[in-house]
């Protein structure tokens, strides 16, 4: 017998093979044909089945699997093989629920399984079922007293306690767990080094740094010999830390420094720990160094978004430092009298180790900057003498440190958090010096790359300290053009490096870019209009280093900003392209292109990123799950807590829902053109009119602001309130969206609801008197009920989009800001508020509405409403018409002509002064700043863009009040009209085609409007093309007349390709309106 | 002059200046994920005294008897901190953990084209062991250098003898 079924089992297997290789391969039919080949033979083979199923959800039939599948797990199968294939089916089918109900079956009938039970436990993991995953612990603990089974258990109640909304509940989860541990350990139980982790986790998570401090030094803490050599000692002086033992703290890290003189942190830790103990309390509460006060330079463990939810640093660091203030009195008070100052002993200590270290044949820079450090704390603490007699002047050793290190890429950002500290008039001496260092050729250019990076440390110091910021225009240009100059002129010095390699001398392009632009207006209050001849230039020097430099990415990411700048989106997205941007760089850089494409209309882009983006973000929840079920087989316990943090900080991330909110307003305008359509569309979403799901208070800003590089001084860099500010109206956009997809969704549900009724009316009238009763009942219960509930949702969508419009008054006066460049692109509101383009949807919801009451309750429409819907609907695409015939496109590139340029230098001529600089003047520097310099079409584009989403959205309202009327229109011609259904009067009728005769026209004019453009840009490409654009003056020390034609010739192709797109997209729209004639 | 520390989830978030040179993959969360849960130790990241991730190294051990060894999947550090011996640096953590684990060896992939990294792995003590053709696909495929070096419990270094004929992906174990 048993030697029979296992010959059985061999036998399924080698049969069941082929169905796996195939489904593994992705080639499901073949799967299905195997698995049907195998059923022929044993017809009622679980596995079989539900791999079948598998093969056909795969193909997209997922009825016919949930049909195999269901079966199957009525048979309470209990087989390995069966039951992993239900799981992945599960999986795939998004029911993780489901997963857990077929193996608590499976354990139900086999108790003592442990195989079984422990993938019940893993299922109750994936939908973090933390009770049952403790009381499924349990069992297996009890079944296998093994230790990894109690530790799930501990760990579920961590979880529990993490995870709980309530303090009570957290606290008592947490107690609990610590109680399980404490048991143990008495018992003397503890075995692995994870079991040891886990205990301090649980301690450090309830704050209990005394108790863990007890555990790392006690004989537990033998137990951990995986981790990094420093792990024990590190511990225990961040308990010393929490638990306000400053003496104790500096004692531990003064060690750890001995040891390890290069890791940073044991520096912090111990400068802190010993002005504690001098009595000078840290300001902040932060492990971190004082810093200055930009986002992006500054010493943020947070994150930057202004959702509050800061990330959690290792060991819980965090919360309780007001307390260990308090507490430190025991170690400060009356050391700070009579014995030496603790400061001037850990100045001497620090010396010692700096000397010790220069010694070294490549000396470590910790040592070096541990001692500037403590002289900048100092300083900070208004300690300037002391600092200076136990240290050193500050200058000094920063100019001690450059001598060092000012030849290594990294020398900037080093010292950029200490540069405040230095007095004002310090600056220009210690510039001076600075300069002395760099070994230069006759002509001023760096001798070598050594030299090279010195010259850019000191440019990035004297922009850092202020030295650029009373340049006029004129000479930031100047100043771009010599750097400009510089980096030609230094480029052979790094020809030999490998090409996967970032050139020093990139440095030169990207200072030099940001000083262009600057002159050229960005962000100097002159937000709307910045000089579009400088960005082209400064798009063509960029361009040039790629080509040098393809590795690197900061050229890039600036390259993207100027295009973007342009509304150039088809260039942005093919160096976007070539940023290769994946997985959850999707999330954290989506900023630097994805909505852009879309407000230019670049739609094909647009999706292209949107469904990279959607896709990365749905798969979160499968590709964070298989992790966390690791960890617990593992043993790497402390993780879990953190992944589902993750999880969650990425599930909740603003820019997930705002692509998912934008791809579906697109989805149900771009292409539409026709009421058909749009329901079919609408339908094919999923959004629930009645609720958002959105949680608003957990959203997170989960983008990377701190990527691109910034040199200038703390105040002109990204600040916090203007992230905030940033996010804020992000938000407020994002709930315009919501809503307005939210009533889309109603007014569809009405006219469904409504248009069945009418059917079933129909139907019934058709019906013969006897079966009168029944179906009238029915058909009035549904429609009343439904289209009541119906209608007043809709009324009460309109209502609160309404509101949340005008709450968004503050962005209509103000156009937005831009922001400094390592910053996100302008937000998007306070365009699409200056439309007023909610109006115009709002009322064309609160025409729907009307003719919704005049068919169900007889009631006339107000010719009022429709006139107010008339007057909003003919603003809006008259400004739209009026931005079209502006598009200042085809004209751009002529605009950016040698003559303006040259016109320019005649009114600049008096600001020609000397520069300090060594300028070798180009055409650059000649640009015309003062004239006005034509408008960017990129304002034009989007406004065009937002104009035309709304009509798509006022068209599928219109289409809504069509499929009301139509019926009735059809039977008010066909019937006699003594019928007492609701009756309108024809008078709607015919206002409302002619309401739809006055729009169509309308937008065909802004149509033809497009074309003429279309038309036009066209034709200056083609003209440009043949003259190669010599009009097109992008002169420069590294830049000629071949990337004028470049450039020149693929902008425009840019924009011809939008406004293709646009025109399309509106043509859609009055092919909906005019089909809507009744 | 760097915080080495564990790599931790909200890492990610921001190591963008690491990961946006072409030459470093950036993975499904998935990979990272299994990475952080299975082989914790072997992954950890360098930090600048501003927070800024400067690099990090990611790694496994895997193998059965003689072939126990340590691995490399990623080692990277940012452009501008870059030949400060930061890779050396993450790379002794690797080798250390491995020693600890009884590896014989450690190895790792690397593009034939990556100079730089070939140079690096030759001054850290790693020979080319073999190359595997098409390794990395792509545009077109390119082939891998599979480099090695022994471990001290390898005493007689026998892990490290090159192979003179090169393999195809697909006969690597
Ligand atoms: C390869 C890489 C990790 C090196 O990092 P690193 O921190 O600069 O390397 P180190 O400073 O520790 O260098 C150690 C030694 O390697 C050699 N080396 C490193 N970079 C070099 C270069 N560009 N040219 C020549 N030798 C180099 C040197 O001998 C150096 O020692 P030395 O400076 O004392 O002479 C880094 O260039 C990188 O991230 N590249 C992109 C990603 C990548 O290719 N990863 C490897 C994939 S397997």
């Amino acid at each position: 017998m048993a030697g029979k079924a296992h010959v059985d089992d061999s036998v399924i297997e080698r049969r069941l093979r082929p169905i796996y290789e195939w489904l593994d391969a992705g080639n499901n039919k073949k799967a299905v044909q195997e698995a049907d080949k195998v059923l022929k033979k044993q017809a009622s083979l679980p596995c079989a089945r539900v791999l079948k199923g598998l093969a056909l959800l795969r193909l997209g039939k997922r009825d016919e699997c949930e049909g195999l599948v269901a079966a199957v797990v009525k048979e309470a199968p209990t087989d390995e093989a069966t039951l992993q294939a239900l799981t992945i089916c599960f999986r795939e089918l998004h029911q993780p629920e489901q997963i857990c109900r077929v193996y608590e079956t499976a354990t139900k009938k086999e108790p003592g399984n442990e195989e079984l039970l422990s993938h019940l436990f893993m299922a109750y993991v994936r939908v973090s079922n933390y009770r049952n995953q403790h009381q499924t612990a349990m069992r297996l603990f009890k079944l296998k007293p093994k230790n990894p089974y109690y530790f799930w258990a501990v760990m579920s109640h961590v979880m529990q306690g993490v995870k709980s909304g309530d303090q009570k509940g957290r606290e008592v989860s947490l107690l609990l767990a610590e109680r399980m541990v404490n048991n143990f350990v008495k018992e003397g139980k503890i075995e692995a080094e994870a079991e040891v982790l886990t205990y301090l986790h649980i301690l450090e998570t309830q704050g209990k740094y005394a108790e863990a401090l007890s555990v790392v030094e006690g004989e537990l803490g033998n137990k951990v010999v995986h981790q990094p050599g420093n792990f024990l000692r590190l511990k225990r002086a961040t308990y010393h830390t929490h638990l306000g033992q400053w003496q104790a703290a500096a004692d531990v890290y003064r060690d750890l420094i001995k040891d390890e003189h290069d890791n940073w942190q044991h520096y912090v830790g111990y400068i802190r720990a010993v002005m504690e103990i001098s009595g000078r309390h840290s300001p902040t509460h932060s492990l971190n160094p004082p810093s200055s006060t930009g986002v992006c330079s500054g010493s943020d463990n947070s994150s930057i978004g202004g959702f509050g939810g800061s990330d959690n640093s290792t060991g819980g660091c965090g919360g309780s430092d007001k307390s260990s203030v308090s507490n430190g009195g025991e170690d400060s008070g009356c050391d700070t009298c009579d014995k030496e100052d603790p400061v001037a002993t850990a100045a001497a200590h620090l010396a010692a180790v700096r000397k010790a270290a220069s010694t070294q044949e490549y000396p470590d820079r910790g040592p070096f900057l541990g001692v500037i450090h403590l002289a900048s704390t100092l300083h900070h603490h208004g300690d300037h003498t002391l600092s200076d007699t136990l240290c050193g002047d500050l200058m000094e050793l920063l100019l001690s440190y450059i001598t060092s290190y000012g030849d290594k890429m990294c020398c900037y950002a080093d010292i950029t958090q200490y540069l405040p500290n230095l007095p004002q008039e310090r600056i220009a001496p210690f510039l001076e010096k600075v300069e002395g260092l760099v070994n230069r050729r006759e002509d001023g250019v760096p001798l070598d790359v050594k030299a090279m990076y010195r010259d850019l440390c000191l440019v990035q110091l004297s922009r850092a300290l202020g030295q650029h910021e009373h340049l006029s225009p004129q000479e930031h240009i100047q100043l771009a053009d010599s750097l400009v100059n510089r980096y030609s002129q230094t480029l052979e010095l790094t020809s030999n490096m490998a090409d996967t390699d970032i050139r020093p001398g990139d440095a030169y392009l990207l200072l030099a870019a940001h000083s262009y632009l600057r002159g050229a207006g960005v962000r100097e209050g002159n937000t709307t209009h910045p000089n579009p001849h400088v960005l082209l230039r400064v798009a063509a020097i960029l361009e040039r280093g790629i080509v040098v430099s393809r590795a690197n990415f900061q050229l890039k990411l600036l390259l993207i900003k100027v295009y973007n700048m342009l509304g150039a989106s088809e260039i942005s997205h093919t160096v976007y392209e070539k940023c290769d941007l994946k997985h959850i760089q999707l999330d954290t850089l989506g900023h630097t292109l994805a909505l852009q494409a879309l407000d230019a209309a670049n739609y094909t882009a647009a999706a292209d990123i949107f469904s990279a983006t959607l896709k990365f973000f749905m798969a979160n929840y499968k590709d964070t799950s298989d992790p966390l079920i690791s960890s617990y087989k593992y043993g790497s316990l402390t993780r879990i807590p953190e992944f589902v943090e993750f999880r969650e900080r990425l599930s909740n991330s603003l820019h997930f829902a705002t692509v998912t909110a934008e791809q579906m307003l697109l989805d149900i305008t771009n292409e539409i053109s026709s009421h058909s359509q749009l329901v079919e569309a609408v339908s094919q979403l999923d959004i629930d009119p009645a609720t958002d799901k959105t949680c608003w208070d957990d959203l997170r800003d989960n983008r990377d602001l701190r990527v691109m590089d910034t040199w200038d001084p703390p105040h002109r860099q990204l600040q916090e309130v203007e992230v905030n500010a940033n996010v804020s109206s992000e938000v407020s956009l994002l709930k315009l969206r919501n809503l307005t997809l939210r009533l889309v969704a109603a007014a569809c549900r009405l006219t469904s609801h409504s248009s069945s009724n009418k059917a079933s009316i129909r139907d019934h009238q058709h019906r013969s008197s006897s079966t009168k009763k029944d179906s009238n009942s029915e058909c009035v219960n549904g429609e009343t009920c439904g289209a009541t509930d119906d209608a007043t949702l809709l009324a009460d969508l309109t209502t609160r989009l309404h509101q949340e419009s005008q709450s968004c008054a503050q962005y209509r006066a103000s156009s937005s800001p831009q922001l400094p460049l390592q910053g996100p692109d302008p937000s998007r509101i306070h365009l699409y508020a200056s439309c007023n383009l909610v109006g115009v949807i709002v009322r064309h919801s609160e025409v729907l509405q009307q003719v919704h009451k005049s068919c169900t309750q007889s009631q006339g429409v107000s010719g009022e409403v429709l006139k107010a819907a008339k007057g909003e609907v003919e603003a809006a695409v008259a400004a739209g018409l009026a931005e079209a015939q502006q598009l200042a496109v085809a004209t751009l590139v002529a605009a950016c002509s040698k003559e303006s340029a040259a016109e320019g230098e005649a009114t600049q001529s008096e600001t020609n002064n000397d520069n300090t600089f060594d300028s070798l003047s180009s055409d650059l520097s000649k640009l015309s700043l003062a004239t006005s310099s034509p408008p960017l079409p990129r304002h034009g584009l989007e406004r065009l863009h937002h104009l035309a989403q709304t009509l798509g959205v006022a068209a599928a309202l219109l289409g809504c009040c069509h499929s009301l009327l139509r019926p009735i229109k059809a039977s008010t011609s066909k019937k006699n009209k003594k019928r007492k259904d609701p009756v309108i009067t024809p008078g709607v009728m015919t206002e409302f085609s002619s309401y739809l005769t006055t729009l169509s026209s309308q937008i065909h004019q802004l149509k033809e409007a497009l074309s003429t453009q279309h038309k036009a840009v066209k034709a200056a490409l083609e003209q440009h093309t043949k003259e190669e654009y010599t009009c097109l003056d992008l002169t420069s020390p590294l830049t000629g007349p071949e990337d004028a034609k470049t450039i020149g010739s693929q902008m425009e192709l840019s924009y011809l390709k939008s406004l293709e797109r646009l025109t399309a997209s509106i043509a859609n729209k009055l092919k909906y309106i005019s089909s809507l004639r009744l | 002059m760097t915080t080495l520390r564990p790599f931790r989830c909200e890492d990610m978030f921001h190591f963008n200046n690491v990961n946006l040179d072409p030459l470093t993959e950036t993975y499904g969360l998935s990979f990272y994920l299994q990475y952080l849960a299975h082989w914790p130790e072997y992954f950890q990241v360098a930090e600048s005294p501003s927070g800024i991730v400067m690099g990090y190294i990611m790694g496994k051990a895997e193998g059965h008897g003689e072939n126990w060894h340590g691995h490399v999947t990623a080692l990277t550090v940012a452009p501008e901190y870059r030949r400060l011996g930061l890779a050396r640096q993450l790379m002794d953590i690797l080798e250390d953990i491995s020693e600890k684990k009884r590896c014989f060896f450690v190895d790792l992939f690397v593009r034939v084209s990556n100079r730089v990294a070939i140079t690096m792995y030759k001054k850290l003590g790693y020979i080319v062991y073999r190359t595997v053709l098409q390794y990395y696909s792509g545009d077109p495929d390119e082939d891998a250098y599979d480099m090695r070096k022994a471990l001290s419990r390898d005493v007689y270094a026998q892990s490290v003898v090159p192979l003179t004929h090169p393999v195809r992906p697909e006969d690597i174990e």
